[in-house]
């Protein structure tokens, strides 16, 4: 009950120290922007049996998305440009050449009830369906300053955005029935692809969190568990991303629509051989106040958000600048350079805690990677079969991989990353601990797939659980 | 996003609080979005409470601070507890104290000093931090608030024009959304209002504000279903939701439905015991039959304004309307708009005033001021009732017609008690 001496309580409170209420149209002020946010890029030549001369883009966005969080779960954002951006002239200077979008449009289905999927759903169209999303793509080709628009596949079917994996009773055989489907193959040989996948990332979050908690004997590996491919995680680490699921949005194309002389290149040393990429997020300004003299309502795009190397310059910017940064172009990014050719990471960290040695400032190595803040791919070099990848990429012996051959999900980018910070691309200091270093976690906590979109269909909402710590761990995705 | 750095981040944070200059930035740059990615999915009463576990074990690092002082802020926001926003005050004081440089505590005293209705100084701090960092959409977004407030509309556009020509967001956005429903552009406000919910905030209360909003431009605009789906959809982001809450009763209200409507601002008032509320209940038990519930609702009004005056607050437009409104004490109600009028000059405060006046019998003020608060043709239903009533009692019974059949045919049950005024009113004058 509601007592007339307790409203008078809380109305004191209310009053103590301020104005009453007297209310004023306090809009909200963000500090973070959920749905543009670009969490990881990847770019590699396909290793998909037989598409060899394909190359892969795919982005991911909004991280740590729980699998059972119903019931309308995760959508790509109505007003959101998702963009992929491919430099491949003038010496990769971050300028873009070719850009493909994704843009969304939310669907509705009547809806008898409360939720936005109902019954055992036989497929992606299916009626139980009652939430979806289809989306358009649009080539941009700056050169020749066309454009194409592409809605259907190439027998005439929306593009579809793949729904949840609910579970077993509502989404069966989920890759067979879902994800697979919801490849759709362009008339131009494009295939493309957006929906729930499961995290690639893999890492021992936890551990870092925690003050640098390591658990032994990361962050120094020993050889017995430095020198697989990609299966196994030392057995004390903890993948902290294991049983989340994110939003993929990939696309393949072949290599000869993103090369400058339309070809697939064979010498590494012509420039027509090396294309730069990043992601980036945009949102349509709109006129706050029209007039007579300037009645547009909806103007142009404007980036909001950009991702290029996993090791993002980004978190770098400091406040101030941050809109800036996000609305620059990676061609800019030389002004950014003083904040990232001195890393924290390398002088405070590895060489101020753990006694390393590290190189002096200014790093050009890692400047050479991340000015401008493109991911780089050399395609002249073939893609590793599944089988044979090394997720040390070039720091073990497979080139194919982050930073020269672009990024694979099979990449630990942490622990090229840790070994990159002690320089070991540096004459000098690739010798241990520095190239020994590392965080435990080897591999993804599921299998990734050897065909495209190659990130792991998404785990169950059914099969996730938070209990005991196992966050889904070890889960079987595809259920 | 960019996980790895971010883990970097927190190792660089919490090893390493003791760097300084250019490492020191990096390591709040860092923390900055280590802790906003890990606490994105956390209630506020997390936040505090993590931001407060912080600030104890490392009272040096300034970013903790700011990080809970904006934490206190958007307490406020949710729960209207205004002791809150004394606890940022002091801390932001604090950190400007030691080190008047501070961005992020700059900025969040310009936030402060539009929760306390200090819109001249909000203006002064938002164009200091707008020569600091032009490219930072935050500072034209206070910028434009705080001129918004005070009837400066023209340079309100000018600095929401740049705020989302820098960062289309749903902070941006739901500024602009709001300025077309000022300009009598009510459609595109609901389209831009949408693309504000499209853009989402990690804080789960921001889109609920967004859908609230959008809620009440379609109720003004007589979209009931419409409205009634919006704030359904606020409390899906953000159960328990007050002004949700208090809509939703709202359109309950202008369905007759008072079984409903009673339910859910009562809801709302055991949430927040705003006065609004307590004047819709008044106004909903009337209307159902049950005075004596509808006293205690006024008896509730009356002590809200006498802690107010304890208080030594002299402005406060909301009572003022809901004196006028109801025919009760309108010296006092005049009293509060009048002053309202000095801290601020925006249409709602002129109509405030105008109303006042009307129930004071100023007619020539009220018509003064009601021009003044109808410049944009706001498609508000009270500001044509208001205007109609106004028209009527200086004899120009043509216009009167005009504005109370504008007023109808926006929401012919735009409030649960003046728009049978209006209607009978209408009726008078044919």
């Amino acid at each position: 009950m509601y007592t007339k001496a307790r409203q008078i309580t809380v109305l004191a409170a209310l009053c103590c120290g301020s104005v009453f209420a007297a209310s004023h149209r306090n809009g909200p002020l963000l500090l973070e922007d959920q749905t543009a946010n670009l969490n990881d890029l990847y770019v590699f030549r396909s290793y998909e049996t037989g598409r060899s001369n394909y190359l892969v883009m795919s982005m991911s966005v909004q991280g740590f998305q729980n699998p059972d969080n119903g019931p309308s779960y995760y959508k790509f954002s109505d007003s959101v440009l998702y963009r992929f951006n491919v430099n491949n002239q003038r010496g990769l200077d971050g300028n873009p050449d070719i850009q493909i979008d994704f843009v969304f449009q939310t669907q509705l289905r009547p809806n008898p009830t409360f939720v936005s999927y109902f019954g055992a759903l036989k497929g992606i169209d299916d009626p139980g369906i009652f939430l979806y999303q289809t989306y358009v793509v649009v080539i941009r080709n700056l050169a020749t300053n066309t454009a194409t628009y592409i809605y259907t596949d190439q027998n005439g079917h929306a593009l579809s955005v793949a729904p949840p994996n609910l579970g077993p009773k509502s989404t069966p055989a989920y890759e067979t029935t879902f994800g697979h489907p919801s490849v759709f193959t362009l008339s131009n040989g494009m295939r493309v692809f957006a929906g729930p996948r499961d995290d690639a990332f893999y890492f021992d979050s936890g551990a870092t969190f925690d003050t640098l908690n390591f658990r032994a004997p990361a962050p120094v590996i020993p050889a017995s568990a430095d020198t697989n491919t990609g299966g196994g995680t030392y057995p004390n680490a903890v993948d902290g991303f294991a049983g989340y699921n994110i939003s993929l949005i990939a696309v393949e194309v072949p290599i000869s629509m993103v090369t400058s002389d339309g070809t697939v290149p064979t010498d590494t040393t012509k420039p027509d051989a090396h294309i730069g990429v990043w992601a980036s997020t945009h949102r349509q300004i709109v006129t706050v106040r029209p007039s007579p003299s300037d009645p547009i309502s909806y103007g142009q795009y404007v980036q909001v958000d950009r991702v290029g190397n996993p090791l993002t310059v980004e978190a770098l910017i400091p406040l101030p600048m941050k809109d800036y940064w996000n609305r620059s172009a990676p061609a800019q990014d030389q002004q950014f350079a003083q904040y990232i050719g001195n890393p924290f990471f390398a002088t405070g960290v590895l060489n101020g805690v753990f006694g390393l040695k590290v190189p002096p400032a200014p790093r050009n190595d890692l400047l050479g990677v991340f000015v401008p803040d493109i991911t780089r791919v050399d395609l002249t070099i073939p893609p590793t079969p599944a089988a044979s990848q090394n997720r040390l990429g070039p720091l073990g012996g497979d080139n194919a991989g982050w930073p020269f051959g672009g990024r694979r999900p099979i990449d630990d980018v942490v622990d090229i990353g840790f070994r990159a910070l002690a320089g070991v691309l540096v004459n000098g200091y690739g010798v241990a601990p520095n190239n020994q270093l590392g965080d435990g976690v080897n591999s993804n906590d599921v299998p990734l797939q050897n065909v495209f979109p190659f990130h792991a269909a998404p785990h169950a909402g059914y099969l996730h659980s938070q209990e005991n710590g196992t966050n889904g761990k070890g889960t079987a995705t595809g259920q | 996003m960019k996980k790895l750095l971010l883990t970097f981040a927190f190792v660089t944070g919490a090893a390493f609080a003791q760097t300084s200059g250019a490492s020191d930035r990096l390591a709040q740059a860092y923390q900055d979005r280590i802790l906003t990615e890990s606490t994105a999915s956390m209630k506020t009463d997390d936040h505090i409470s993590m931001y407060e576990t912080l600030v104890k074990a490392q009272p040096e690092v300034a970013h903790y601070k700011n990080l809970l002082a904006g934490a206190y802020i958007q307490k406020v926001r949710e729960s209207m507890d205004f002791s809150y926003l004394e606890r940022a005050s002091q801390i932001v004081n604090t950190v400007l104290s030691e080190d008047l440089k501070n961005y992020e505590a700059a900025r969040l005293r310009t936030e402060i000093a539009l929760e306390r209705h200090d819109f001249k100084k909000a203006v002064e701090y938002s164009l200091a931090l707008t020569e600091w960092s032009p490219s930072d959409s935050w500072n034209w977004g206070t910028l434009g608030d705080a001129y918004t407030e005070l009837g400066d509309y023209d340079k309100a556009a000018e600095a929401y024009q740049k705020m989302v020509s820098i960062r289309p967001d749903l902070s941006s956005y739901n500024r602009a959304a709001w300025f077309r429903f000022i300009y009598n552009d009510p459609d595109n406000a609901v389209k831009i209002m949408t693309m504000a919910i499209s853009a989402g905030s990690s804080m789960a209360e921001n889109t609920a504000w967004c859908e609230v909003e959008l809620g009440k431009i379609l109720l003004k605009g007589g979209k009931v279903k419409d409205a009634e789906q919006a704030y359904r959809a606020a409390l899906r982001y953000f159960p328990n939701y007050h002004p949700a809450l208090a809509g939703l009763a709202q359109t309950a209200a202008a369905e007759g439905d008072w079984k409903s409507a009673v339910f859910n601002m009562k809801a709302a008032q055991a949430a927040t015991p705003l006065p609004d509320y307590a004047a819709a209940l008044y106004d909903y038990y009337t209307a159902s039959g049950d005075t004596s519930a509808a006293d205690r609702q006024k008896e509730m009004i009356f002590v809200i304004d006498r802690i107010g005056q304890a208080a030594q607050e002299k402005a406060n437009r909301n009572i003022s309307i809901i004196y006028s409104d109801h025919d009760w004490n309108p010296a006092r109600a005049l009293e509060l708009a009048k002053t309202e009028l000095e801290v601020r000059g925006d249409i709602y405060t002129y109509d405030a005033l105008a109303w006042a006046l009307y129930k004071n019998k100023d007619y020539d003020g009220a018509d003064q001021a009601m021009k003044k608060a109808m410049q944009f043709k706001t498609p508000e239903p009270a500001f044509y009732y208001h205007a109609g009533l106004i028209a009527s009692s200086l004899g120009r019974k043509h216009e009167a017609r005009e504005m109370l059949q504008k007023a109808l045919e926006l929401n012919p049950h735009f409030d649960a008690r003046q728009a049978s005024v209006a209607a009978r009113s209408l009726k008078e004058l044919s």
